[in-house]
Protein backbone atom coordinates (compact mmCIF):
# COMPACT_ATOMS: atom_id res chain seq x y z
CA UNK A 1 0.00 0.00 0.00
CA UNK A 2 1.45 3.41 -0.82
CA UNK A 3 -0.46 5.74 1.32
CA UNK A 4 0.57 8.67 -0.33
CA UNK A 5 2.76 10.25 -2.97
CA UNK A 6 4.15 12.73 -0.79
CA UNK A 7 8.17 13.05 -0.77
CA UNK A 8 8.13 14.14 2.42
CA UNK A 9 6.39 10.62 4.07
CA UNK A 10 10.08 8.88 5.37
CA UNK A 11 9.57 5.41 6.27
CA UNK A 12 10.16 6.33 10.02
CA UNK A 13 7.87 9.16 10.15
CA UNK A 14 4.72 6.77 7.74
CA UNK A 15 5.53 3.38 10.38
CA UNK A 16 4.78 6.25 13.42
CA UNK A 17 1.81 7.52 11.47
CA UNK A 18 0.42 4.61 10.75
CA UNK A 19 0.83 3.24 14.30
CA UNK A 20 -0.82 5.62 15.83
CA UNK A 21 -4.44 5.44 17.77
CA UNK A 22 -7.12 7.83 18.76
CA UNK A 23 -6.60 6.46 22.06
CA UNK A 24 -3.03 7.69 22.73
CA UNK A 25 -4.15 10.64 21.03
CA UNK A 26 -6.98 11.40 23.42
CA UNK A 27 -4.32 10.67 26.46
CA UNK A 28 -1.83 13.51 25.12
CA UNK A 29 -1.89 16.22 26.85
CA UNK A 30 -3.29 18.79 24.34
CA UNK A 31 -5.99 17.02 23.03
CA UNK A 32 -8.38 19.73 24.38
CA UNK A 33 -6.52 21.75 22.12
CA UNK A 34 -7.89 22.92 18.67
CA UNK A 35 -4.72 21.68 16.31
CA UNK A 36 -5.23 24.37 13.60
CA UNK A 37 -3.89 26.47 15.72
CA UNK A 38 -0.62 24.63 15.76
CA UNK A 39 -0.76 23.99 11.86
CA UNK A 40 2.36 26.38 11.30
CA UNK A 41 4.85 24.56 13.99
CA UNK A 42 3.38 21.06 12.97
CA UNK A 43 4.47 21.86 8.82
CA UNK A 44 7.53 22.91 10.22
CA UNK A 45 8.28 19.56 12.29
CA UNK A 46 7.64 17.82 9.06
CA UNK A 47 10.19 20.06 6.84
CA UNK A 48 12.57 19.28 9.86
CA UNK A 49 11.89 16.05 9.66
CA UNK A 50 12.35 15.24 5.66
CA UNK A 51 15.36 17.54 5.53
CA UNK A 52 16.70 14.99 8.48
CA UNK A 53 15.88 12.11 6.46
CA UNK A 54 16.56 13.55 2.44
CA UNK A 55 19.63 15.92 2.65
CA UNK A 56 19.39 18.79 0.16
CA UNK A 57 16.25 20.79 -0.58
CA UNK A 58 12.66 19.44 -1.70
CA UNK A 59 12.83 19.03 -5.20
CA UNK A 60 9.68 21.38 -5.56
CA UNK A 61 9.19 20.51 -9.43
CA UNK A 62 8.99 16.56 -8.56
CA UNK A 63 6.29 17.36 -5.97
CA UNK A 64 4.16 19.15 -8.33
CA UNK A 65 4.38 16.10 -10.43
CA UNK A 66 2.19 14.39 -8.12
CA UNK A 67 -0.52 17.62 -8.64
CA UNK A 68 -3.65 16.47 -9.73
CA UNK A 69 -7.40 17.60 -9.72
CA UNK A 70 -9.20 17.80 -6.53
CA UNK A 71 -12.32 16.56 -6.70
CA UNK A 72 -14.34 14.25 -4.54
CA UNK A 73 -16.64 12.70 -7.02
CA UNK A 74 -13.68 10.88 -9.02
CA UNK B 1 -6.41 36.86 -5.57
CA UNK B 2 -7.57 36.98 -8.98
CA UNK B 3 -9.52 40.01 -9.56
CA UNK B 4 -9.51 40.54 -13.68
CA UNK B 5 -8.49 37.23 -15.45
CA UNK B 6 -6.30 37.23 -18.69
CA UNK B 7 -5.68 34.28 -21.24
CA UNK B 8 -2.00 34.23 -19.76
CA UNK B 9 -3.42 33.34 -16.46
CA UNK B 10 -5.45 29.90 -17.77
CA UNK B 11 -2.53 28.79 -19.98
CA UNK B 12 -2.64 24.83 -18.59
CA UNK B 13 -4.85 25.33 -15.47
CA UNK B 14 -7.24 22.88 -16.71
CA UNK B 15 -6.44 19.72 -15.14
CA UNK B 16 -10.23 18.04 -14.86
CA UNK B 17 -12.79 18.36 -17.59
CA UNK B 18 -15.86 16.53 -17.07
CA UNK B 19 -18.24 14.91 -20.03
CA UNK B 20 -21.72 14.20 -19.23
CA UNK B 21 -21.94 11.71 -21.93
CA UNK B 22 -25.30 11.21 -20.49
CA UNK B 23 -27.46 12.58 -17.82
CA UNK B 24 -29.21 9.24 -17.53
CA UNK B 25 -29.05 6.99 -14.56
CA UNK B 26 -29.84 3.39 -14.41
CA UNK B 27 -30.49 3.97 -10.56
CA UNK B 28 -32.10 6.54 -7.72
CA UNK B 29 -30.21 7.16 -4.73
CA UNK B 30 -32.06 9.16 -2.88
CA UNK B 31 -29.33 11.33 -1.54
CA UNK B 32 -28.26 11.96 -5.40
CA UNK B 33 -27.94 15.56 -6.62
CA UNK B 34 -28.12 15.44 -10.42
CA UNK B 35 -31.61 16.42 -11.36
CA UNK B 36 -31.79 14.88 -14.94
CA UNK B 37 -31.57 11.66 -14.15
CA UNK B 38 -34.52 10.68 -16.38
CA UNK B 39 -33.04 12.55 -19.28
CA UNK B 40 -31.57 9.50 -21.60
CA UNK B 41 -29.82 12.15 -24.21
CA UNK B 42 -26.08 11.23 -25.33
CA UNK B 43 -23.58 13.22 -26.16
CA UNK B 44 -22.86 13.04 -29.96
CA UNK B 45 -19.26 11.91 -30.34
CA UNK B 46 -18.90 15.35 -32.54
CA UNK B 47 -19.30 16.72 -29.68
CA UNK B 48 -16.89 14.92 -27.51
CA UNK B 49 -14.16 15.65 -30.32
CA UNK B 50 -14.86 19.36 -30.03
CA UNK B 51 -14.95 19.98 -26.49
CA UNK B 52 -11.39 18.03 -26.21
CA UNK B 53 -10.35 20.17 -29.64
CA UNK B 54 -11.59 23.23 -27.69
CA UNK B 55 -9.45 22.33 -24.22
CA UNK B 56 -6.30 22.42 -26.08
CA UNK B 57 -7.06 25.10 -28.67
CA UNK B 58 -7.96 27.57 -25.77
CA UNK B 59 -4.58 26.51 -24.27
CA UNK B 60 -6.23 25.35 -21.14
CA UNK B 61 -5.22 21.92 -21.14
CA UNK B 62 -2.88 21.11 -18.12
CA UNK B 63 0.20 18.82 -19.53
CA UNK B 64 -1.82 15.95 -17.90
CA UNK B 65 -5.19 16.09 -18.27
CA UNK B 66 -7.66 13.55 -16.65
CA UNK B 67 -11.20 13.34 -18.57
CA UNK B 68 -13.48 12.11 -16.18
CA UNK B 69 -17.08 10.84 -17.95
CA UNK B 70 -19.86 12.11 -15.10
CA UNK B 71 -22.97 13.70 -14.56
CA UNK B 72 -24.62 10.57 -14.97
CA UNK B 73 -24.38 7.38 -14.97
CA UNK B 74 -21.23 6.82 -17.40
CA UNK B 75 -21.95 2.72 -18.18
CA UNK B 76 -25.14 3.69 -19.08
CA UNK B 77 -23.97 4.26 -22.58
CA UNK B 78 -22.09 0.72 -24.30
CA UNK B 79 -18.33 0.17 -24.24
CA UNK B 80 -18.39 0.59 -28.12
CA UNK B 81 -19.40 4.53 -27.95
CA UNK B 82 -16.37 5.32 -25.29
CA UNK B 83 -14.07 3.53 -27.68
CA UNK B 84 -15.18 5.72 -30.60
CA UNK B 85 -15.01 8.69 -28.39
CA UNK B 86 -11.62 8.15 -26.49
CA UNK B 87 -10.16 7.86 -30.06
CA UNK B 88 -11.69 10.83 -31.17
CA UNK B 89 -10.76 12.46 -28.38
CA UNK B 90 -7.01 11.68 -28.86
CA UNK B 91 -7.02 12.24 -32.32
CA UNK B 92 -7.34 15.80 -31.67
CA UNK B 93 -5.59 16.58 -28.74
CA UNK B 94 -1.57 17.54 -29.68
CA UNK B 95 1.16 14.94 -29.45
CA UNK B 96 2.42 15.87 -26.18
CA UNK B 97 -1.06 15.96 -24.42
CA UNK B 98 -1.18 12.76 -21.41
CA UNK B 99 -4.94 11.93 -21.23
CA UNK B 100 -6.26 9.75 -18.67
CA UNK B 101 -10.02 8.77 -18.33
CA UNK B 102 -12.10 8.41 -15.40
CA UNK B 103 -15.16 6.69 -14.57
CA UNK B 104 -17.25 7.24 -11.15
CA UNK B 105 -19.74 4.22 -11.69
CA UNK B 106 -22.52 2.62 -9.33
CA UNK B 107 -20.96 -0.66 -10.55
CA UNK B 108 -24.43 -2.75 -11.38
CA UNK B 109 -23.65 -2.93 -15.37
CA UNK B 110 -19.95 -3.80 -15.19
CA UNK B 111 -18.98 -6.77 -17.33
CA UNK B 112 -16.32 -8.48 -19.28
CA UNK B 113 -16.77 -6.10 -22.19
CA UNK B 114 -16.31 -3.08 -19.85
CA UNK B 115 -13.61 -4.59 -17.99
CA UNK B 116 -12.10 -4.83 -21.46
CA UNK B 117 -12.56 -1.03 -21.97
CA UNK B 118 -11.05 -0.09 -18.14
CA UNK B 119 -7.94 -2.33 -19.36
CA UNK B 120 -7.10 -1.63 -22.46
CA UNK B 121 -7.68 2.54 -21.97
CA UNK B 122 -5.66 2.00 -18.38
CA UNK B 123 -9.56 3.96 -17.07
CA UNK B 124 -9.24 5.10 -13.27
CA UNK B 125 -12.11 4.01 -12.18
CA UNK B 126 -14.20 4.66 -8.91
CA UNK B 127 -16.92 2.64 -7.85
CA UNK B 128 -20.23 3.73 -5.61
CA UNK B 129 -20.69 1.33 -2.74
CA UNK B 130 -21.65 2.50 0.54
CA UNK B 131 -20.23 -0.28 2.76
CA UNK B 132 -22.25 -4.22 3.83
CA UNK B 133 -25.98 -3.83 1.99
CA UNK B 134 -27.73 -2.96 5.52
CA UNK B 135 -26.02 0.65 4.69
CA UNK B 136 -25.40 0.38 1.12
CA UNK B 137 -29.47 -0.50 -0.04
CA UNK B 138 -30.84 2.27 2.67
CA UNK B 139 -30.01 4.91 0.08
CA UNK B 140 -28.87 3.13 -3.63
CA UNK B 141 -31.91 1.98 -4.94
CA UNK B 142 -33.37 1.02 -8.61
CA UNK B 143 -36.44 3.27 -9.37
CA UNK B 144 -38.80 0.55 -7.95
CA UNK B 145 -37.09 0.88 -4.81
CA UNK B 146 -35.06 -2.48 -4.59
CA UNK B 147 -30.98 -2.70 -3.17
CA UNK B 148 -28.50 -2.59 -5.31
CA UNK B 149 -25.92 -4.07 -3.35
CA UNK B 150 -26.14 -7.40 -4.54
CA UNK B 151 -25.19 -6.13 -8.34
CA UNK B 152 -22.48 -3.76 -7.80
CA UNK B 153 -20.67 -6.97 -5.30
CA UNK B 154 -21.35 -8.84 -8.55
CA UNK B 155 -19.64 -5.64 -10.57
CA UNK B 156 -16.59 -5.91 -8.40
CA UNK B 157 -16.24 -9.37 -8.60
CA UNK B 158 -15.60 -9.01 -12.02
CA UNK B 159 -13.01 -6.23 -11.66
CA UNK B 160 -11.34 -8.32 -9.34
CA UNK B 161 -11.64 -11.72 -11.77
CA UNK B 162 -9.93 -9.45 -14.67
CA UNK B 163 -7.55 -7.91 -12.32
CA UNK B 164 -8.95 -4.29 -12.90
CA UNK B 165 -7.84 -1.46 -10.37
CA UNK B 166 -10.22 -0.10 -8.81
CA UNK B 167 -11.09 2.06 -5.36
CA UNK B 168 -14.50 2.68 -3.87
CA UNK B 169 -16.00 5.89 -2.99
CA UNK B 170 -18.62 5.93 -0.08
CA UNK B 171 -21.21 8.15 1.09
CA UNK B 172 -21.48 8.35 5.26
CA UNK B 173 -25.18 8.82 6.46
CA UNK B 174 -26.57 8.90 9.72
CA UNK B 175 -26.56 5.64 10.56
CA UNK B 176 -22.97 5.18 9.02
CA UNK B 177 -21.48 6.86 11.76
CA UNK B 178 -22.71 4.03 14.07
CA UNK B 179 -21.35 1.47 12.11
CA UNK B 180 -17.82 2.45 12.03
CA UNK B 181 -15.83 -1.05 12.51
CA UNK B 182 -18.73 -3.04 10.02
CA UNK B 183 -18.16 -0.33 7.40
CA UNK B 184 -14.07 -0.93 7.39
CA UNK B 185 -14.95 -4.69 7.93
CA UNK B 186 -16.85 -4.90 5.05
CA UNK B 187 -14.30 -3.13 2.81
CA UNK B 188 -11.25 -5.80 4.18
CA UNK B 189 -13.00 -8.56 3.60
CA UNK B 190 -13.77 -7.65 0.46
CA UNK B 191 -10.28 -7.20 -0.27
CA UNK B 192 -10.79 -3.27 -1.27
CA UNK B 193 -8.02 -1.72 -0.35
CA UNK B 194 -9.07 2.15 -1.76
CA UNK B 195 -11.68 3.98 0.00
CA UNK B 196 -12.96 7.72 -0.46
CA UNK B 197 -15.18 9.01 2.16
CA UNK B 198 -17.89 11.14 1.16
CA UNK B 199 -20.99 12.24 3.14
CA UNK B 200 -24.31 13.10 2.10
CA UNK B 201 -24.64 16.21 1.02
CA UNK B 202 -27.09 19.15 0.64
CA UNK B 203 -26.27 19.86 -2.66
CA UNK B 204 -29.07 20.26 -6.06
CA UNK B 205 -32.19 17.96 -5.69
CA UNK B 206 -30.72 16.74 -2.47
CA UNK B 207 -32.24 19.62 0.19
CA UNK B 208 -31.61 17.90 3.32
CA UNK B 209 -28.94 15.77 4.83
CA UNK B 210 -29.21 13.05 7.47
CA UNK B 211 -26.22 14.80 8.82
CA UNK B 212 -27.45 17.91 9.95
CA UNK B 213 -28.38 17.63 13.25
CA UNK B 214 -26.41 19.31 15.50
CA UNK B 215 -24.36 16.43 17.61
CA UNK B 216 -23.51 15.03 14.29
CA UNK B 217 -20.07 16.49 14.30
CA UNK B 218 -19.08 14.94 17.01
CA UNK B 219 -19.87 11.96 15.69
CA UNK B 220 -18.41 11.77 12.89
CA UNK B 221 -14.89 12.93 13.96
CA UNK B 222 -15.43 9.78 16.53
CA UNK B 223 -16.23 7.41 12.99
CA UNK B 224 -13.70 9.00 11.45
CA UNK B 225 -11.06 8.42 14.34
CA UNK B 226 -12.55 4.30 14.42
CA UNK B 227 -11.92 4.26 10.69
CA UNK B 228 -8.63 5.35 10.89
CA UNK B 229 -7.60 3.31 13.40
CA UNK B 230 -8.66 0.47 12.27
CA UNK B 231 -7.63 1.05 9.05
CA UNK B 232 -4.12 1.80 9.40
CA UNK B 233 -3.85 -1.34 12.01
CA UNK B 234 -5.00 -3.27 9.17
CA UNK B 235 -2.05 -2.38 6.81
CA UNK B 236 -4.28 -1.99 3.99
CA UNK B 237 -6.62 0.03 3.65
CA UNK B 238 -6.13 3.40 2.16
CA UNK B 239 -8.44 6.30 3.20
CA UNK B 240 -8.29 8.73 0.40
CA UNK B 241 -9.58 11.77 2.92
CA UNK B 242 -6.62 10.90 5.93
CA UNK B 243 -4.00 11.05 2.89
CA UNK B 244 -4.86 14.20 1.29
CA UNK B 245 -5.44 15.99 4.24
CA UNK B 246 -1.63 14.66 5.26
CA UNK B 247 -0.26 16.18 1.53
CA UNK B 248 -2.34 19.52 2.15
CA UNK B 249 -0.75 19.70 5.92
CA UNK B 250 2.75 18.59 4.89
CA UNK B 251 3.35 20.37 1.56
CA UNK B 252 1.11 22.65 0.00
CA UNK B 253 2.49 22.37 -3.12
CA UNK B 254 0.35 18.97 -3.82
CA UNK B 255 -2.68 21.12 -3.03
CA UNK B 256 -2.42 24.98 -3.78
CA UNK B 257 -5.23 26.45 -4.07
CA UNK B 258 -8.86 24.90 -4.32
CA UNK B 259 -10.28 23.20 -7.86
CA UNK B 260 -13.65 23.78 -7.08
CA UNK B 261 -13.32 27.26 -6.62
CA UNK B 262 -10.49 28.19 -9.23
CA UNK B 263 -11.99 29.20 -12.62
CA UNK B 264 -10.78 26.61 -15.23
CA UNK B 265 -9.31 24.45 -12.94
CA UNK B 266 -12.46 22.12 -13.85
CA UNK B 267 -14.37 22.78 -16.82
CA UNK B 268 -17.36 20.92 -17.29
CA UNK B 269 -19.64 20.23 -20.58
CA UNK B 270 -22.86 19.46 -20.59
CA UNK B 271 -24.57 16.89 -23.45
CA UNK B 272 -25.51 19.50 -24.88
CA UNK B 273 -22.42 21.23 -25.11
CA UNK B 274 -22.63 24.06 -22.59
CA UNK B 275 -19.36 25.00 -20.65
CA UNK B 276 -19.54 25.30 -17.02
CA UNK B 277 -16.54 26.04 -14.94
CA UNK B 278 -16.05 25.71 -10.51
CA UNK B 279 -17.73 22.83 -8.79
CA UNK B 280 -18.80 20.04 -11.63
CA UNK B 281 -21.74 19.67 -9.51
CA UNK B 282 -23.41 23.34 -10.15
CA UNK B 283 -23.70 21.76 -14.20
CA UNK B 284 -27.63 21.36 -14.49
CA UNK B 285 -28.28 23.41 -11.35
CA UNK B 286 -30.30 26.49 -11.77
CA UNK B 287 -30.44 29.57 -9.86
CA UNK B 288 -31.91 32.98 -10.84
CA UNK B 289 -29.24 35.29 -10.56
CA UNK B 290 -26.77 32.21 -12.68
CA UNK B 291 -29.29 30.11 -14.54
CA UNK B 292 -27.80 27.03 -15.24
CA UNK B 293 -24.35 28.19 -14.50
CA UNK B 294 -23.38 27.83 -18.41
CA UNK B 295 -20.75 30.68 -19.07
CA UNK B 296 -20.48 29.69 -22.72
CA UNK B 297 -21.19 26.41 -25.05
CA UNK B 298 -18.53 24.54 -27.26
CA UNK B 299 -19.76 25.27 -30.56
CA UNK B 300 -19.69 28.86 -30.40
CA UNK B 301 -17.46 30.53 -27.65
CA UNK B 302 -13.65 30.99 -27.30
CA UNK B 303 -12.37 31.64 -23.88
CA UNK B 304 -12.24 35.19 -24.45
CA UNK B 305 -15.90 34.93 -24.74
CA UNK B 306 -16.44 33.70 -21.59
CA UNK B 307 -14.17 36.00 -19.71
CA UNK B 308 -16.21 38.95 -21.04
CA UNK B 309 -19.56 36.57 -20.46
CA UNK B 310 -21.50 38.84 -17.93
CA UNK B 311 -22.84 35.46 -16.03
CA UNK B 312 -19.00 34.48 -15.90
CA UNK B 313 -18.22 37.43 -14.29
CA UNK B 314 -20.46 37.70 -11.59
CA UNK B 315 -20.14 34.17 -10.79
CA UNK B 316 -16.13 34.51 -10.45
CA UNK B 317 -17.00 37.44 -8.47
CA UNK B 318 -19.36 35.85 -6.18
CA UNK B 319 -17.03 33.24 -5.84
CA UNK B 320 -14.00 35.05 -5.09
CA UNK B 321 -16.36 37.11 -2.21
CA UNK B 322 -17.03 33.67 -0.30
CA UNK B 323 -13.07 32.82 -0.80
CA UNK B 324 -12.67 35.96 0.97
CA UNK B 325 -15.12 35.82 3.53
CA UNK B 326 -13.59 32.30 4.22
CA UNK B 327 -9.83 33.68 4.48
CA UNK B 328 -11.40 36.78 7.12
CA UNK B 329 -13.04 34.13 9.32
CA UNK B 330 -11.78 30.80 8.93
CA UNK B 331 -8.87 29.11 10.85
CA UNK B 332 -9.21 26.13 8.14
CA UNK B 333 -8.18 28.88 5.62
CA UNK B 334 -5.12 27.24 5.26
CA UNK B 335 -5.78 23.88 3.98
CA UNK B 336 -8.99 24.46 2.47
CA UNK B 337 -8.74 27.36 0.13
CA UNK B 338 -12.48 28.73 0.39
CA UNK B 339 -14.41 26.12 0.34
CA UNK B 340 -16.75 24.26 -2.59
CA UNK B 341 -19.17 26.64 -4.32
CA UNK B 342 -22.09 23.85 -4.71
CA UNK B 343 -22.24 23.26 -1.21
CA UNK B 344 -22.47 27.03 -0.25
CA UNK B 345 -25.10 27.05 -2.90
CA UNK B 346 -26.65 24.34 -1.79
CA UNK B 347 -26.53 25.14 1.94
CA UNK B 348 -26.79 28.97 1.91
CA UNK B 349 -28.82 29.49 -0.96
CA UNK B 350 -25.74 31.80 -2.29
CA UNK B 351 -22.04 31.34 -3.24
CA UNK B 352 -20.66 34.03 -1.10
CA UNK B 353 -21.36 32.57 2.23
CA UNK B 354 -18.21 30.58 4.48
CA UNK B 355 -19.36 27.73 6.68
CA UNK B 356 -21.37 24.57 5.24
CA UNK B 357 -21.72 21.67 7.09
CA UNK B 358 -20.13 19.94 4.13
CA UNK B 359 -16.60 21.54 4.95
CA UNK B 360 -17.29 21.27 9.03
CA UNK B 361 -17.52 17.90 8.07
CA UNK B 362 -14.99 17.09 5.77
CA UNK B 363 -12.59 19.93 6.40
CA UNK B 364 -12.41 20.74 9.70
CA UNK B 365 -12.69 17.65 11.57
CA UNK B 366 -10.84 15.55 9.17
CA UNK B 367 -7.90 18.28 9.76
CA UNK B 368 -8.19 17.86 13.13
CA UNK B 369 -7.75 14.32 13.28
CA UNK B 370 -5.46 14.16 10.91
CA UNK B 371 -2.96 17.32 13.00
CA UNK B 372 -3.59 15.60 15.95
CA UNK B 373 -1.90 12.34 15.14
CA UNK B 374 0.59 13.83 13.04
CA UNK B 375 1.89 15.76 15.75
CA UNK B 376 1.43 12.24 17.91
CA UNK B 377 3.74 10.84 15.14
CA UNK B 378 6.47 13.75 14.81
CA UNK B 379 7.25 13.71 18.53
CA UNK B 380 7.56 9.83 18.93
CA UNK B 381 10.27 10.48 15.77
CA UNK B 382 11.50 13.29 17.37
CA UNK B 383 12.27 10.84 20.22
CA UNK B 384 13.96 8.09 17.66
CA UNK B 385 16.05 10.61 16.09
CA UNK B 386 17.64 11.88 19.45
CA UNK B 387 16.06 15.22 19.06
CA UNK B 388 13.64 17.17 21.46
CA UNK B 389 9.41 15.93 21.06
CA UNK B 390 7.69 18.50 18.98
CA UNK B 391 5.94 21.06 21.35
Amino acid sequence: MVPSKNLLVSPVLLASILSVTSEQVAMGADNQLQQIQRLDAIRADLQSVARSSQPGAIDQSKLSRFRIAQWRNH
Amino acid sequence: MEKSLTLADLQGRTRLLVLQGSPFCNIDCDYCYLPRRDDRQRMHLDLVERSVSWIYRTGLAADDLTIAWHAGEPLVLVPGWYEDAFARAHRVAPRWARIRHAFQTNGVLINDAWCDLFLRHNVSLGVSLDGPASLHDQHRRTRSGRGTHSRVMSGISNLKRRCVPFHVIAVVSEQTLTMADAFVEFFLENDIHEVGINIEEIEGQHRKSTLEKAETQNQFRVFFEQVIDRAHASGRLHIREFWRTFDVISEPVLSAGNDENTPFAIVSVSVDGRISTFSPELLDQTDPMFGDFSVGRIDCSSLTDILANPRFIALNAQILKGIDACRNSCAYFAVCGGGAPSNKLGELGNLGGTETLFCRLTTKEITEVVLARLSFALSRVGKCRGASPSP
